[in-house]
């Protein structure tokens, strides 16, 4: 990779690091998500930014140009992301559910238990 | 035998009504309980209208966690059995003995409504049809039984079976939820049943559901061996 393409991606990842920062700061993205980002930015960074460990990548994936090799590894980050995302809307989606059915169940139990106790205040009175 | 009518709904208000007037007619006593799905129509002030119970979730849930929402209930209320009938007419509440009986006499835990086996009326589209018969033959070599309709929303259950059901992840309770049983151990058998068209109102599948819904129900079936067979094992290891 040329120095310019180096210095454009390092660019892009301090901006991304600085927003995912920001998003912390701002309680917009839980700190364990964060961690995972900003170590995946920075790995990046590294590999970008180093040509022997760069050079040792493309070898290791087997492709013949560094830029196949890095689409490559962007590819299967971004297939993980998803999967990772999709697995954790649906751990959400589980809780909601639960939350849900407690919500729904807890008032018409509420509203049974009120019913029983006019029927009982009723009784009560008639006697 | 205490029973429990669960009639999941959502935006049904056209239809419930005379579901739930027809419930009485059923020669059997049971207590009914309406799951309203969070309906944006009438839904919920109709049952209310009629005095009937009903548990109105916060928000739309689908028809599976509907279910499952009142099948949690009868197993915390302690019912002995559950029978669930769709809220859109289609089903006959008549059904509703000859779907208790076989569990009345401990010959099933789990009677399916069937519109296919003899003396069963239904007339599918051609699609769905095809859909069904896939199914029926998948799930009845995996359940080693015949089965002819994997997709019937007419079920009753020994309440051992409910509290099976609400311990796992299913999606519309269908093939995938008679393979569990089954493999459970718990005894299926088919009643039949005649289905009437729908009276007012849309099917919950949209044409999306004609690809998705066989990937989804045939990874649910392999989900489900597995869970059952994991559940079989820690029993045995308990």
């Amino acid at each position: 990779m040329s120095i310019h393409a180096t210095i454009v991606v390092d660019l892009i990842i301090a901006i991304l690091i600085f927003d995912v920062l920001r998003l912390v700061i701002g309680k917009k993205l839980y700190v364990g998500y964060a961690v995972i980002w900003l170590g995946v930015l920075i790995a990046f960074g590294v590999l970008v930014s180093v040509p022997p460990i760069l050079n040792m990548f493309t070898r290791l994936m087997g492709t013949k140009l560094t830029l196949s090799a890095l689409i490559l590894m962007a590819l299967m980050l971004v297939f993980w992301a998803l999967i990772y995302l999709s697995s954790r809307l649906s751990i959400l989606a589980d809780r909601v559910t639960k939350i849900a059915q407690y919500i729904g169940t807890s008032e018409l139990e509420k509203r049974e238990k009120s019913i029983q106790g006019t029927g009982a205040d009723n009784t009560a009175d008639s006697d | 035998m205490k029973s429990l009518v669960v009639v999941p709904a959502y935006n049904e208000g056209q239809n419930i009504r005379q579901v739930l007037v027809a419930l009485p007619e059923a020669s059997v006593t049971f207590d009914v309980l309406v799951i309203d799905d969070c309906s944006t129509d009438n839904t919920g002030d109709v049952v209310a209208e009629l005095g009937i119970p009903q548990i109105r979730l916060p928000c739309n849930l689908g028809y599976a966690r509907a279910v499952q929402t009142g099948l949690r209930y009868a197993v915390n209320h302690e019912y002995d059995a559950v029978v669930l009938i769709d809220a859109d007419g289609q089903h006959n509440p008549n059904v509703i003995p000859s779907m208790l009986e076989p569990l009345k006499r401990g010959e099933a835990d789990l009677t399916v409504g069937s519109r296919f086996v003899h003396g069963g009326s239904y007339r599918a589209s051609f699609g769905r049809a095809i859909g069904i018969r896939l199914f029926s033959h998948l799930a009845s070599f995996l359940l080693k039984q015949k089965v002819t309709d994997t997709s019937s929303g007419c079920k009753a259950m020994h309440i051992g079976v409910a509290r099976a059901l609400i311990a796992s992840h299913f999606v519309d309770f269908h093939a995938e939820a008679l393979v569990y049983v089954t493999r459970l151990g718990y005894g299926v058998r088919e009643v039949p049943i005649t289905v009437g068209n729908r009276a007012q109102g849309s099917s919950m599948y949209s044409p999306l559901s004609f690809v998705t819904y066989p990937l989804q129900t045939i990874l649910l079936m392999l989900v489900a061996m597995w869970e059952a067979s994991q559940h079989r094992s820690e029993e045995f290891h308990r």
